[in-house]
């Protein structure tokens, strides 16, 4: 795991910096998808989580569902194209969960998808997420996650 | 399924802020599921298109946000803004006087025409 400005980001998987996700191939081509922790502090607190219903086909870039927030929504945006084959019901049920535990019980969709090392090239790994992610912080001005 | 939403704000009035941002924080969910969305503002809504009209709006009692800035989110999110000319013209509200998240003019027409269109659901405020 590595730390960027005071946010975790564990290396067992890929991330988006742009969709501010992460994705982590499994077995049989399912692709389990969440927010980072970088996500989840600039979320400040999460209303609730809205997924797009099972068997519905994403494209890369398109919405998986929407997360709200106190005064505003957010897309959850697939960078990897697939079919969603399940949602985080506990998730939808206790939103916060997203905040508190964004790379274990807070995942939000697992998609059916290909998965193969050109996908993976063109996602964020541990030789290319920490520049990446800093930049983009740099660019909100972010400083580290609210003590709440 | 339905993947466009065309929005009528016909009772979304200034003179009543709190019922002013529902309309939009709605537009911008709808967007953010990749719905196609279209607001089409009439009668004193119009008011709202009208450069610091919305920034003078608290969107509520607790006043952390406008209803410009709930406007904004829907913007960006890609909702298009669409005028009403004849309201426009009731209300004394002209082109030049827009926010810049105005898409264009659409009368009566274009919403009737989204109304009897199968592939968009609509909604009125």
């Amino acid at each position: 795991m590595i730390m960027i400005r005071g946010c975790s980001f564990p290396l067992d998987r890929y991330y988006h910096a742009d969709y501010n996700v992460w994705v982590q191939p499994g077995a049989n081509g399912v692709v389990t998808l969440g927010a980072t922790s970088y996500g989840a502090a600039l979320a400040v607190e999460f209303f609730a989580f809205t997924p797009k219903a099972i068997g519905t086909k994403v494209d890369v870039g398109r919405a998986v569902g929407v997360l709200e927030l106190s005064k505003t929504v957010v897309s959850v945006r697939a960078p990897v194209a697939g079919v969603v084959l399940e949602v985080n019901t506990a998730a939808v049920a206790k939103p916060e969960i997203i905040g508190a535990d964004p790379y274990g019980t807070g995942w939000l969709v697992r998609l059916t998808a290909p998965w193969n090392e050109t996908i993976a090239n063109c996602l964020l790994s541990e030789a290319t997420l920490a520049p990446a992610f800093e930049a983009e912080m740099a660019l909100e001005n972010f400083q580290g996650p609210l003590a709440i | 399924m339905k993947t466009r939403l065309a929005i009528l704000l016909l009772a979304t009035d200034s003179a009543l802020p709190h019922l002013c941002a529902t309309p939009f924080f709605h537009a911008a969910t709808a967007a953010a599921m990749d719905v196609e969305v279209e607001i089409f503002f009439t009668s004193r809504s119009i008011k709202l298109l009208a450069r610091g009209v919305a920034d003078a709006l608290p969107s509520g009692p607790r006043q952390r946000d406008t209803v410009y800035a709930f406007m904004q989110r829907a913007a960006e999110h890609g909702a298009k803004f669409y005028a009403c000319p004849q309201a426009m013209d009731e209300y004394d509200v002209v082109q030049p006087d827009f926010i810049p998240e105005v898409t264009g003019v659409a009368g009566a027409a274009a919403f009737l025409g989204r109304c009897m269109d199968d592939q968009w659901a609509t909604i009125t405020y």
